[in-house]
């Protein structure tokens, strides 16, 4: 075994075997350098054994246990939300079942959602087909809504915006609600 | 080994049982107070990383196995804490002025005035612990200041027994080398 090997071991002695140990210390008898480097080795192993030896103590151990509880308490409150149940539940599989449930869930209503999307835009298709729009720039339409807002109140006119261009009306919307007007010019 | 009584308490704790929690609490801060304290060597860092780790075993009850140590997860919690902070706060790449003084440091209370140069000791190896990679530290606390087998100290940090050993000699070496640097002393071989 060469120094270089047992001044490894030195520093590992502890992690050895007593087969290990014994080939160590029968080369630290004849070798002065590893024993130099036992009795270092041996000196800080002292040393780190005292410090060891300190306890950190609690200074306030009540304190502290109320603080902790406190803290858990709080958590408590905040986190009685489905990530919240996902934890504290002790079943471990529960958690993957209320997950693929939640997949299910979005997927179901995923689709009916896209259904809802389709037909409203077929109706709005279909209806935009049998009115006449009156289109209006940017600054007619601002006009518009400006002379009209003080009559029948904002909500009137924005019912008849085209949900498809915010720059247009409609225009029988716009007669029906507003009554009183007769054309929008451009 | 867990006890029947602990087992209880943690059963407890699991179903919502406040009492039950805050006796697991008041058997355990002391302890999860100290290894904290090891790694990061500051009383009021320590009291928050035991806080937090205790909001952290609170949140995790659900996941805990039965037949798993409470000290050994409660360790693992505890480091994962400390190494966090100490990265946050990039602590590495500064000389800590570690407390000495404090009078949370017990020694053992009949060497009578070796306790304030083991206290110090505790401080300087704290300080130089935390020069260490965090692999490194993590082995050294657990290894040499916690004296905790090798097999757990496998457990909670995740490597195997080779990557232990690896890194505990590589802390053991830099901490030699620090202490050396503190104190210079002449050292004799034993005849």
């Amino acid at each position: 075994m060469t120094c270089r090997e047992v001044e490894k071991q030195i520093v590992l002695f502890s992690e050895l075997t007593d087969d290990e140990k014994a080939l160590v210390e029968t080369h630290v008898k004849e070798c002065t350098s590893c024993k130099e480097i036992l009795a270092r080795t041996e000196l800080m192993n002292l040393r780190v054994a005292r410090a060891a030896a300190v306890l950190p103590k609690v200074q306030h151990p009540v304190k502290l246990t109320n603080t902790i509880l406190d803290g858990v308490r709080q958590r408590k409150h905040y986190t009685w939300n489905l990530s919240g149940l996902f934890l504290s539940t002790g079943e471990p599989y529960l958690k993957y079942a209320l997950a693929i449930a939640s997949l299910v869930c979005v997927g179901f209503f995923g689709m009916e959602q896209l259904d809802d999307a389709a037909s409203t835009n077929s109706a709005i298709i279909a209806t935009r087909a049998n009115t006449r729009t009156v289109v209006l720039n940017k600054g007619a339409f601002q006009a518009a809504l400006q002379k009209h807002r003080a009559a029948m109140g904002p909500l009137e006119i924005n019912g008849c915006a085209n949900p498809f261009r915010m720059n247009q009306l409609d225009e029988a919307c716009l007669r029906q609600r507003l009554g009183m007007m007769k054309t929008i010019t451009m | 080994m867990q006890s029947s009584t602990e087992r209880d308490l943690l059963e407890k704790s699991k179903g919502g049982d406040d009492q039950a929690f805050r006796k697991l609490v008041e058997a355990h801060q002391g302890f999860a107070y100290a290894v904290a304290y090891r790694f990061v060597g500051e009383q009021g860092e320590a009291e928050d990383i035991t806080q937090e780790a205790f909001i952290k075993l609170w949140r995790t009850l659900g996941s805990y196995r039965a037949g798993t140590k409470l000290s050994t997860w409660l360790y693992k919690i505890i480091m994962n804490g400390c190494l966090d902070y100490l990265k946050s706060t990039r602590r590495k790449r500064q000389l800590l002025q570690v407390d000495t003084d404090s009078n949370h440091l017990i020694a053992d209370e009949t060497q009578g005035e070796r306790n304030q140069e083991d206290r110090e000791m505790l401080a300087i190896i704290v300080n130089l612990a935390q020069q260490l990679t965090p692999k490194q530290q993590s082995v050294f606390v657990l290894r040499d200041l916690e004296a905790l087998p090798v097999e757990e100290v496998c457990e909670i940090t995740a490597m195997d027994a080779g990557q232990v050993k690896s890194n505990l000699y590589y802390a053991r070496i830099a901490i030699r080398e620090g202490l050396k640097e503190n104190y210079r002393e002449a050292i004799k071989p034993k005849s």
